[in-house]
């Protein structure tokens, strides 16, 4: 039984967006999310922490509706990173991650043992604990992507959702934040990423879903999805595909022209 | 951990017991100064007297000091505090640090609330307070939502249309309450009054009708502190927290403009006290409402209890509004705030 399920999940505004996603994301394992701009990647995400209500279909936690679920029931199971906001706080590292215990919190209650420890793990988890004290506004882009990622360890869901966590990252955070997610992945936890960067997408994630017109073109793990037929219909741009000189899992060539056009469809024709 | 933790505590609470120094030395020059001035060992005399004597035999001091000064000090720093928590809650909710009861016509809408309801007639009595306030929360509600409504309708997030619609109700508002002083020439002075902003003539039933308002309100939103700051965060946040931050927002928004009600009821529009004061705090305590919502509430008490004795000597024997002061200092800390913001409204 996969942790979370979309189920024939279709969503417009003023324009469709998604048209019938089917997708599963099993248990304690780390899927990938692709697909080019504004495909609804990041409009899948929201549906699934309930930020746009669901228009039609249905996604299922563990096996439950998602409308069965009140807000902070949801927080408890699901935890999301959303993209990053321009916001810059000054509230300390340790402060925000408290912030991820209000799930588990009485609204005058004082922090519980249990809190302390769960933020005390989450800091841990994520190599944060000498920055305890720092301001938020003072740490670089990666620091500050690991104290957003600790902010959702501290809520104890098991399921933790990324929208594009690697953007404005170098590559050394890059890797450094998709190892720590690979980690909490052989812990136990789901974790769905919203990614942008493919060859990155392949080498950490087990499993990958590639959106296009609306629906899901492939998914599975990265050897079936990764395909040049697959990337230049879901991106119009034609790729070389390599296979990664360590690691079995394929990556992609960018070439400097997209050469080949294949005529786009319209969204969930 | 725990070591590195101590000293923000060991800060949060000096900060406090200083404001709170600040505070009683603000209270202790208000019995002091005034018309006629009481020498300290005077006035620690009365004092004594007001704690040993019998009620009969006070001295004239020691009953200016009981029944003109202290309920008016008290009441300057009960709705500092007041406004200073409402403008508070409203930066915090409105991810604006321009946004207070007065700039938001907040104040105005309760002013008109209030003078409607001297205006059917209801006295200025124990009683007659107890509609005004209701009332005056009427008013600053529906200002409140509609300032909101159009702002968001008309400029989306931006931080100058919310600006700007509270600024146009505000001033709508303040022409109605004129127009209704003009109408009623036998009540002008307690209406006029509103138009002004003060302490003058302010006694204990006032004091006491204003702090049930402001403990039970600042409980509240206290109680919301977490919630208030991951809002603060961004309302995407709050929600993955689990936040029903619509239901959230619209509670302690309320809970802003009873505050804005209580405070206005007693004392009329006293203006900018709620936009600065929690900028001040909040270079003291930085930005989580736990610690917040205290320091923001000690500083507005402290300032108002302050800008309330300036305004009864600076013209002795005379008096100035107290609102006078408040903008005198408001008025340039709200533009230079403005120009710091200059990039996010462009």
């Amino acid at each position: 039984m996969p942790a979370l399920s979309v189920e024939n999940v279709s969503f417009r505004f003023t324009q469709p967006v998604l048209c019938g996603v089917y997708a599963d994301f099993e248990q304690g394992t780390f899927s990938g999310i692709l697909g080019a701009n504004g495909v609804g990647k990041s409009t899948l995400v929201k549906l699934i922490s309930r930020w746009l209500p669901m228009q039609d279909g249905a996604i299922r936690v563990h096996n439950r509706p998602l409308d069965t679920f009140n807000q902070r029931e949801l927080a408890r199971y699901v935890a999301v990173v959303p993209q990053e906001q321009a916001h810059i706080t000054e509230l300390t590292v340790r402060e925000i991650v408290e912030l991820g215990r209000i799930p588990h919190q009485g609204l005058l209650a004082p922090p519980t043992a249990a809190d302390r420890r769960a933020v005390d793990d989450a800091l841990a988890q994520t190599g944060l604990q000498g920055l305890e004290t720092r301001s938020f506004a003072t740490l670089s882009g990666g620091e500050r992507q690991r104290v957003r990622v600790a902010m959702a360890l501290a809520q104890a869901a098991d399921i933790l959702i990324l929208d594009e966590p690697t953007s404005h990252l170098d590559i050394r955070y890059q890797i450094e934040l998709l190892t720590l997610l690979g980690e909490l992945v052989t812990k136990g936890y789901t974790v769905v990423a919203v990614l942008h960067d493919i060859n990155l997408a392949a080498l950490f994630c087990d499993h990958l879903v590639l959106l296009a017109d609306g629906r899901v073109l492939r998914a599975g793990p990265p050897a079936e999805v990764i395909t040049r037929e697959a990337i230049l219909e879901a991106y119009q741009c034609d790729v070389s595909l390599l296979s990664h000189p360590t690691v079995n899992v394929p990556q992609i060539a960018l070439t400097r022209n997209r050469k080949q056009q294949i005529p786009g469809r319209a969204v969930c024709d | 951990m725990a070591v590195a933790k101590r000293p923000a505590v060991v800060r949060h609470w000096s900060v406090n017991a200083l404001l709170g120094l600040l505070l009683v030395l603000a209270l202790f020059l208000s019995l002091r100064v005034g018309a006629v001035d009481i020498a300290p060992t005077r006035l620690l005399a009365a004092l004594q007297e007001l704690v040993t004597e019998p009620t009969n035999t006070w001295s004239v001091d020691a009953v200016i000091a009981w029944r003109l000064r202290l309920p008016r000090a008290l009441l300057a720093a009960a709705v500092g505090a007041a406004l200073a928590t409402a403008g508070a809650i409203m930066q915090g909710l409105l991810h604006n640090s321009l946004a207070d009861s007065f700039v938001l016509g907040v104040s105005s809408g309760a002013s008109l609330g209030a003078a409607i309801a001297l205006l059917l007639g209801l006295r200025f009595t124990l009683f007659g307070l107890g509609t005004v306030t209701p009332l005056a929360f009427m008013g600053a509600m529906l200002a409140m939502l509609a300032v909101l409504i159009i702002s968001r309708r008309v400029a989306g997030q931006s931080t100058l249309g919310l600006l700007l619609a509270g600024i146009a109700m505000s001033s709508a508002l303040s022409a109605v309450v004129s127009f209704l002083v003009l109408l009623s020439r036998e009540r002008i002075n307690p209406l006029l009054f509103w138009m002004m902003g003060g302490f003058a003539g302010r006694g204990w039933n006032h004091f006491w009708l204003m702090l049930p308002y402001f403990f039970i309100s600042f409980l509240f939103a206290y109680s919301y502190h977490r919630y208030l700051t991951a809002i603060n965060l961004g309302d995407a946040t709050a929600h993955h927290l689990g936040v029903d931050v619509g239901r959230v927002r619209l509670l302690l928004l309320a809970t802003a403009a009873l505050l804005t009600a209580a405070a206005v009821s007693v004392s009329g529009m006293i203006g900018f006290v709620g936009l600065m004061t929690p900028h001040f705090a909040r270079m003291l305590v930085g930005q989580h409402y736990r610690r917040l919502l205290p320091t923001a509430a000690m500083c507005g008490a402290v300032f108002l209890a302050f800008a309330d004795l300036l305004a009864r000597v600076v013209m002795r024997p005379q008096e100035l509004p107290v609102g006078i002061i408040t903008a005198l200092c408001g008025g340039p800390f709200f533009l230079w705030l403005l120009s710091r913001q200059r990039q996010e409204v462009a």
